[in-house]
């Protein structure tokens, strides 16, 4: 609380700081003021907008296309296909492995 | 503004209630987006997206905050996707290095500040910074909701927001004038409308 005082104290007294401080409030009040500066998008986007969102072949494309460019769904998918060929690669040399030894003492029986 | 009739007839499914809702407000919709990722055709696709998840949600929005407000937090969300899908999650965290990107143009410290020059200065900042003193100074959200949208704390939200406004100061007035220890708290404190 007493820096607090004393950091008031000494923006009321140094017009160095004062003035910075003044152009801080500038900076934000401007920043604030763009709020009512707007952009306008491409003519026609309020129809593409309404009719991607009221058709539903239109909003499936939509998904598809995005998720088509997404990173995460191509790195889930490789995660997936990694795993399914390394359970695939596990699964075929413990059946490799057990064939063997279900064969081998056969052999052995059989000299 | 958009009336509660008018949102409760886009609930309902009626004729060209929902074209009414995206017309009164897609230009501030749109600008966000733009704002956000910084490229016009890419906003575009953000606004685009962010429209489609408000239609899906329109039943789900209860009137807490204002629609406009629901609608622009959809679209952050949806930038930041769409940030995060291009490969550029890095950007949105990322708060870039401390170098200005230009001398600033010398300039009267009492100037009063063009909007323009704001924008352009906003416009040079990391993505990280940007987004945070957007959503913030301009927008009106919390430091709370920045933290929600973009995945980091409140308190990160804003130590980013203090570094976001000494930068965007520093690129219209250049660099700080005044004492050290004082000029660095100055950017919480000049929120606050204390002195």
């Amino acid at each position: 609380m007493r820096e607090r005082e004393d950091y008031e104290v000494h923006l009321a007294t140094c017009s160095e700081c004062a003035g910075e401080l003044a152009r801080y409030r500038e900076v934000i009040s401007a920043a604030g003021s763009l709020l009512n500066e707007v952009i306008e998008p491409s003519p026609g986007f309020v129809a593409r907008v309404v009719a991607t969102a009221e058709q539903p072949g239109l909003r499936w494309r939509a998904d598809l296309r995005r998720y088509a460019h997404d990173r995460r769904i191509h790195v889930a998918a490789a995660s997936l296909g990694g795993a399914v060929v390394g359970a695939g690669a596990i699964a075929l040399l413990w059946w490799r492995l057990a064939h063997r030894a279900v064969s081998e003492p056969t052999r052995v029986a059989a000299g | 503004m958009v009336s509660r009739e008018l949102l409760d007839a886009a609930r309902r499914g009626e004729p060209g209630a929902f074209e009414e809702l995206v017309e009164m407000t897609h230009r501030r919709v749109y600008t966000l987006a733009h704002r956000l990722v910084g490229d016009r055709h890419e906003a575009e696709d953000v606004a685009q997206e962010a429209y489609l998840r408000a239609y899906r949600s329109l039943r789900s929005f209860r009137g807490e905050a204002r629609f406009e407000t629901w609608l622009y937090r959809i679209t952050a969300n949806a930038a930041m996707s769409h940030l995060r899908r291009r490969g550029r999650f890095g950007d949105v965290l990322a708060e870039g290095d401390e170098r200005l990107t230009r001398e600033p143009e010398p300039r009267d410290p009492d100037e009063v500040v063009e909007r323009d020059e704001v924008e352009r200065a906003l416009l040079s900042l990391p993505p990280g910074q940007r987004t945070v003193v957007l959503l913030k100074d301009v927008y009106g959200f919390s430091c709370q909701e920045i933290g929600d949208e973009i995945g980091i704390s409140e308190g990160a939200v804003k130590v980013r927001l203090h570094r976001a406004r000494r930068r965007l100061k520093e690129e219209v007035y250049g660099p700080a004038r005044g004492h050290e220890g004082v000029a660095r708290r100055l950017p919480e404190y000049a929120e606050d409308g204390h002195a």
